[in-house]
């Protein structure tokens, strides 16, 4: 029987002590996808939107249009302590959802409150109608939607219950 | 019985000056490594003396080992680029641009199949590359226009698709969206600039690849040194 060095024993203990480690890490991936998969779903209280501006004129210029939007939604639920951050973000889509854009979006991290409430809040991006198209007379669906960013793993999006309509009127003055 | 007098066949190649006593050659770490490359060219002292009975093929097989270790990590990864559909199914971030979310460093895993009930949306964080740039981009989708024809005058019509789908993209850590980064002719990415979706992180492990693009000599250090744990790991 040959004795073993002690540069091979500290080798064996190394690779055996990283192999655990990896297979520790990703059981814990594993089990974070799933319950992040079957957490409940969050529900948005007091949805609405308001227009505070409308913009341009076809042909010359693309439409743009100013929002507010109103939301509650309580985030603590869903929160794990081995998550990075919540990507939480408000799409507003049209009927047939060929036009997705992005109205407002905040990031929860582990020190930010979890409960977000928006009263009037103006919308960070506006929405602009695509290249030779209009708003008027049509209407989008708002909806809360968030991404859940681990620290290690998968990122995972949910959409909460709840949305909110908005019409522009035939009409709508610039 | 030991020593070089035990075996008349390493006494051919074991002379008292290339003869190292295991003690007194390891003493030091750059000792210990010039010990090593000898005994793995047969020029030991007496414990190592069953190295040098080898044959020329058994020689070879560390060498073997490493060419079948590239091959499989060769054959892997190109394993990865057809489940993925992706030319680059893992990336490693280079920037601030995504922070807090993602860190200069992470490393993350891209996934380009888009079946019809999960197409790209607003939301989606993708990596994609433009004609003007060497290095491809990390953002996040802000707007999706799906329309069934080019409907628009600008440099962005591209593809043979019957539905043409059109993306804006900004980084969270970013104020504007990323029109200035696109081409001049450009105010949409279109499928076909998207290498793949990010669905998976590591955080900070691709700091090594950073460092190793910043100092090139650590690059050939390392591929130096996990050659020579390879060749010496065999014995």
């Amino acid at each position: 029987m040959v004795a073993s060095t002690w540069r091979q024993r500290l080798t064996s203990y190394a690779a055996t002590c990283f192999f655990w480690f990896l297979i520790l890490l990703a059981l814990q991936v594993a089990l974070d996808a799933v319950r992040t998969a079957r957490c409940p779903q969050i529900t948005v209280k007091n949805f609405g939107g308001r227009i505070l501006g409308f913009h341009g004129n076809l042909p010359r210029a693309s439409e743009t249009a100013f929002l507010s939007i109103d939301m509650e939604a309580d985030f603590q639920p869903v929160w794990r302590g081995t998550y990075r951050q919540l990507y939480v973000f408000i799409v507003a889509e049209s009927k047939n959802a060929s036009s997705q854009v992005t109205l407002w979006d905040k990031v929860v991290g582990s020190r930010d409150s979890r409960v977000i409430r928006l009263i009037g809040e103006r919308a960070k991006y506006p929405l602009r109608a695509f290249p030779n198209e209009t708003l008027r007379g049509n209407s989008i669906t708002m909806r809360l939607h968030y991404m859940v960013m681990p620290y290690v793993g998968l990122y995972q999006r949910r959409v909460a219950l709840g949305s909110a309509d908005l019409t522009f009127h035939e009409n709508a003055s610039t | 019985m030991e020593g070089p007098e035990a075996n008349p066949s390493c006494s051919e190649v074991l002379t008292p000056s290339s003869a190292l006593p295991r003690a007194e050659a390891t003493r030091t770490a750059l000792g210990w490594f010039w010990f090593r490359v000898r005994t793995c060219f047969g020029q030991g002292d007496a414990a190592t003396q069953k190295l040098e009975q080898r044959s020329f093929v058994q020689r070879l097989l560390p060498l073997c080992t490493l060419v079948l270790t590239l091959c499989l990590a060769f054959t892997l990864w190109r394993a990865l680029v057809l489940w993925t559909y992706s030319e680059s199914p893992v990336v490693v971030v280079l920037s601030g641009s995504m922070e807090p979310g993602i860190h200069r460093g992470d490393i993350l895993f891209l996934y380009n199949r888009t079946a019809a009930e999960r197409p790209l949306r607003v939301g989606d964080m993708v990596v994609y590359s433009l004609r003007d740039r060497s290095l491809p981009i990390i953002h996040r989708i802000i707007e999706v226009h799906r329309r069934a024809s080019e409907s628009i005058g600008d440099g962005t019509r591209a593809s043979n698709s019957s539905i043409l789908e059109y993306f804006l993209t900004k980084g969270d850590n970013n104020f504007g969206d990323d029109r200035g980064l696109y081409p001049a002719d450009k105010k949409w990415l279109l499928r076909s600039d998207v290498i793949g979706r990010v669905i998976f992180t590591i955080p900070k492990v691709g700091m090594l690849t950073i460092l190793m693009n910043t100092h090139k000599w650590l690059k050939y250090a390392l591929i130096g040194l996990l050659s020579l744990t390879l060749l010496f790991i065999s014995e």
